[in-house]
């Protein structure tokens, strides 16, 4: 075959990148690309053409394990898991999966999806912020939203607005936790069922604001007895800092 | 999704979803300054090539960003070629992880990231469906809703993507045949052999088709 003939390496390098060029002629053919540099430019032009084609799938989440894999046999720094997937944490009272079903979720799928949250924090914590006003968007398990908190750090304040008005139980209240990143939740204190509640932190709590994540749970009236949430966990979000 | 600056901790940025950014906005809007936060847009061609150049650099953020934004597609173009969603997964993370070590040697002006990223996972996923012993398992009912027959319906998503409007459009020109064929090759990696007994048609006529059809496409998009 006389590979110098352009239609013909025009050809095969079609056929190449389509999948209809097998076998022998196949590894001839790479052989070949990998040393004519004009050839693998052909090759490259009909993948730009051919590839889009990829794309006429339709997406499909892979699950979880394979993210896990990929950043375990990497090596990867824990903050790059940490956006990609749930990464069960290695030590810490929030990061097992049994603590989480102890508290009465739904589902795995559930506990896993609040290790997300917790794995957006990472290890460390920074100083107090920039300083600036912090925000919670608390959604549930469906990332419906379901309150918003607002941070004002200096002033050991803390607002909840209330924007989807659920029913309560007559013997139940809501408390707000701090999630730390690496220890337990800290609570900062009961939140009305709506509307909007206003906390003001002694200076003991808050050093707590210094959290990433915050989270709502269900509790017997008053509060949790025990310092860690007893109830369900019904809604979770990250802290943002907001620039001025 | 959009992407905010956290406090206390890296990484530097979260994710939050678009309900989340809109309320936030709403109920902060002096606060929030549009361009001080970096909206990921899947999709978005020059996002991808930033990330993937970064992950060239080692950037391990940019490239769990990259996983995120390509994983869905990726996938189930493993599914599509593979019938199996064991072997699927097994892809997936083998090219990732090629993806990883190889990132150094993307060329931008080369080549779309994405048309990158897809022949990596393409090309491990034929080189196992040719395996002798190879053989495709029926998938999960869940997963095959995603999966539709290459010889219909495609060309819909085809057209959704910005990158392939000119292919899609290209591949709306051909004789149903050619692009049937054309689709089932890219999909399956079938021989020409293997196409003819598949379609029940003389090798000859599918080899015609496909060269022809090839070349139309060619003729099609340098235009």
């Amino acid at each position: 075959m006389n590979y110098q003939h352009p239609e013909l390496r025009d050809r095969l390098a079609a056929e190449y990148v389509l999948g209809t060029l097998h076998g022998r002629a196949r590894e001839r053919f790479e052989r070949l690309v990998r040393s004519d540099s004009t050839l693998a430019t052909v090759v490259r032009e009909w993948e730009d053409r051919l590839m889009p084609m990829a794309q006429s799938v339709e997406a499909v989440e892979p699950p979880a394990r394979v993210w896990l894999l990929i950043s375990d046999r990497l090596g990867l720094a824990p903050a790059a898991s940490a956006v990609a997937q749930p990464v069960v944490a290695r030590h810490g009272f929030w990061d097992s999966l049994a603590f989480w079903r102890g508290l009465g979720l739904a589902s795995s799928a559930v506990a896993a999806a609040l290790l997300v949250y917790l794995s957006v924090l990472t290890s460390g914590l920074k100083g107090v912020g920039g300083g600036g006003e912090l925000v919670a968007v608390l959604a549930d398990e469906k990332e419906r939203p379901a309150m918003i908190v607002s941070v004002e750090p200096r002033a050991q304040a803390i607002t909840v607005k209330v924007l989807a008005h659920a029913p309560i139980a007559a013997d139940r209240s809501y408390e707000l936790w701090a999630l730390p990143s690496g220890s337990t939740p800290k609570s900062l204190g009961l939140v009305a069922a709506s509307g909007t509640t206003h906390i003001k932190l002694d200076a003991g709590k808050a050093a707590f604001l210094a959290a990433p994540a915050m989270a709502i749970s269900l509790e017997p009236t008053g509060g949790s007895q025990t310092g860690s949430p007893t109830g369900p966990v019904l809604y979770k979000g990250a802290v943002v800092e907001l620039r001025t | 999704m959009p992407v905010l600056p956290t406090a206390f901790g890296s990484p530097d940025t979260v994710s939050v979803n678009r309900e989340t950014f809109r309320l936030i906005s709403r109920y902060y809007p002096a606060k929030i300054k549009h361009n001080g936060f970096k909206i990921i847009s899947p999709t978005s061609v020059e996002d991808l090539r930033h990330l993937l150049i970064a992950t060239g650099r080692r950037d391990s953020t940019a490239f769990a960003h990259l996983y995120q934004a390509t994983k869905g597609k990726l996938f189930a173009l493993a599914l599509r070629i593979l019938r199996r969603q064991d072997m699927a997964e097994e892809i997936l993370q083998e090219s990732f992880v090629a993806i990883w070590n190889h990132a150094r040697d993307y060329a931008p002006e080369k080549s779309a990231p994405l048309t990158w990223m897809a022949t990596i996972v393409r090309n491990r996923c034929l080189d196992l469906i040719r395996r002798p012993n190879y053989e495709a398992q029926d998938l999960d009912e869940s997963v095959l809703e995603n999966i539709q027959d290459e010889a219909t319906g495609p060309l819909d998503r085809l057209l959704a993507s910005r990158d392939a409007a000119s292919l899609a459009e290209c591949m709306g020109r051909l004789e149903g045949a050619q692009r049937q064929t054309i689709m089932l090759a890219f999909f399956r990696g079938l021989t020409h052999s293997e196409l003819a007994e598949h379609l029940a048609e003389p090798l000859g006529t599918i080899k015609t088709r496909i060269r022809r059809g090839l070349m139309s496409l060619k003729d099609c998009l340098s235009r």
